[in-house]
């Protein structure tokens, strides 16, 4: 958390992920050089230096799209999400110097425009085989330069999360379009079937992990609807706008039930003999505060660790974010909440309840 | 996540998932026949060391070298600027048959072995051919 724009706030943990990033990327970029020369003596500098600039950028794109569906799958993931911003980054220089590298050995020097000699040198849009492979590497890179600008928290905060999110999404078809420049031009060259493998690989597992992470939240999208027979209705003898959400052992301590409830995405979190609700979207990126638990007494982000005091939504002092509070109410073990949100911020007392009568389950963590 | 970024993004990964193989296999299935890259003869670290003809024509100088008994033959290509097609391949082709020599690629030397069917056989015509998209960029005979 931060209460300034600083173009990069460093914490001995981002150093220590940014210097042991330059380290890999640097030992690929030495390890792949040295076979290249081995296998392919007669290689240029020009031509390394292309193909390692591409293959390092590639990889790290793959990378960079595991982690969030690991993330979703395994909470063990975690702390890869929280700088991946930073690989992001480091990956669209990566991924710069090969497609300048490019422009410059092929398109450059003639007494063409390069970026017209990159679209119009081959013509064959409509041949599969003989399609122009660097166009959709450079309309990838295009993309990857939109988010890498965007990266910084500055455009986060003023684009508003949603919108920045939405944005960021641009990356699969980023990717899409990289893995189509890479089989319509490396693969047609060199028909290596290493190649195609590694790249059949990577692909498979960027949507095989997707998509089960995909599968995963419809489920967990479906558990946040309460269940049961009393599920979203009112009971009498309640307040107004009081509906049923769960039971108070269905909560490990510490830790949130998610719920959706007309319409409203609700984190209700067990601490103590309390239970608190609040808006389940962080104000950072949106990340799911249900996913995360409550450490020093505040709800922790489980994406880049933003705090809320359970109570009022509020960040600790000094920070200023906020979110939405609801009313909860506890009856006979059962726990009701009124899904009308009040303003971010409002303190709203805790629902307590008897912790002899309610032992909570072994919390996972 | 909001549930709406949550569907988007699962809409977006149920089409990719469908989509991305079919572009892959889509791309295995149109690899051409024909070797562009892997070099059609044994690598050629040296020169030989006797020049019998030499052609220069727009940004290249073309040697045939041979040793000094003439038992073996070689072409030697300098490109001097950059081509403007990266993807050319040079071919070989006397006598009705034509053979592969390799591809060019960037400025440099490049020198490729003549085998038996073309190494002495007149003429020699070498064929500057960009296979990606195929054009005889340049042709050059060696009477």
């Amino acid at each position: 958390m931060s209460l300034t724009y600083d173009p990069i706030h460093w914490t001995p943990h981002k150093k220590l992920y940014d210097r042991l990033l330059l380290t890999l990327a640097g030992m690929y970029l030495l390890v792949f050089s040295v076979l290249e020369w081995v296998w392919h003596p007669q290689v240029t500098a020009e031509t390394l230096l292309i193909r390692a600039t591409g293959t390092l950028a590639f990889l790290m794109l793959h990378l960079i799209l595991c982690i969030g569906p690991l993330c979703r799958l395994d909470r063990r993931f975690l702390p890869l999400l929280y700088n991946r911003r930073h690989l992001g980054v480091a990956m669209f220089g990566v991924g710069l110097v090969h497609g300048a590298a490019n422009l410059l050995q092929f398109h450059a020097q003639g007494n063409v425009d390069p970026l017209v000699s990159l679209f119009a040198s081959n013509t064959q849009y409509g041949s599969l085989a003989r399609f122009p492979f660097q166009a959709p590497g450079f309309l990838a890179l295009l993309i990857l330069f939109v988010m890498a600008a965007t990266s910084h928290d500055f455009w986060l905060k003023n684009l508003t999360p949603p919108v920045w999110k939405a944005l960021h999404m641009g990356v699969y078809g980023a990717y899409a379009l990289l893995l189509m420049h890479v089989m319509l031009g490396v693969i047609q060259l060199e028909k290596s079937p290493v190649l195609i493998g590694l790249t059949g690989l990577g692909m498979f597992t960027v949507a095989g992990l997707h998509t089960a992470a995909a599968w995963s939240q419809m489920k967990k999208d479906q558990a946040a609807r309460p269940a049961g027979s009393e599920a979203g209705l009112h009971t009498e003898g309640l307040p107004a706008g009081f509906l049923y959400a769960c039971e108070v052992n269905d909560i490990p301590d510490s830790r949130a039930k998610m719920l959706l409830m007309e319409g409203e995405n609700i984190a209700l979190f067990k601490y103590g003999n309390q239970l608190s609700a609040v808006h389940n979207l962080c104000k950072h990126q949106n990340g799911p505060l249900g996913e995360g638990k409550i450490i020093d007494g505040c709800i922790t982000c489980p994406w880049h660790g933003y705090q809320y005091r359970p109570h009022d939504g509020q960040s600790p002092p000094p920070f200023k974010e906020k979110v939405c509070t609801y009313d909860v109410l506890v009856l006979a073990g059962k726990v009701y909440v009124n899904p009308s949100p009040y303003p971010e911020g409002t303190a709203r007392p805790p629902a307590v309840f008897e912790p002899a009568a309610f032992q909570s389950p072994v919390n996972p963590s | 996540m909001s549930p709406f970024l949550r569907k988007a993004h699962r809409y977006a990964w149920f089409s990719l998932a469908l989509l991305l193989p079919l572009g892959w296999l889509a791309a295995i299935w149109v690899i051409p026949d024909d070797v562009f890259q892997t070099p059609a003869g044994p690598f050629q670290p040296d020169a030989l060391p006797l020049v019998l003809h030499s052609r220069e024509a727009g940004g290249f100088v073309i040697n045939v070298r041979s040793d000094s008994s003439d038992t073996k033959r070689q072409i030697e290509i300098l490109i001097k600027k950059p081509l403007g097609n990266p993807n050319t391949t040079l071919v070989a082709e006397s006598n009705g048959s034509a053979s592969t020599l390799g591809l060019l690629g960037t400025r440099g030397i490049r020198r490729f072995d003549l085998n038996s069917l073309t190494s002495h056989a007149r003429p020699l015509r070498l064929q500057f051919i960009d296979h990606l998209q195929g054009r005889t960029l340049r042709t050059v005979v060696f009477e």
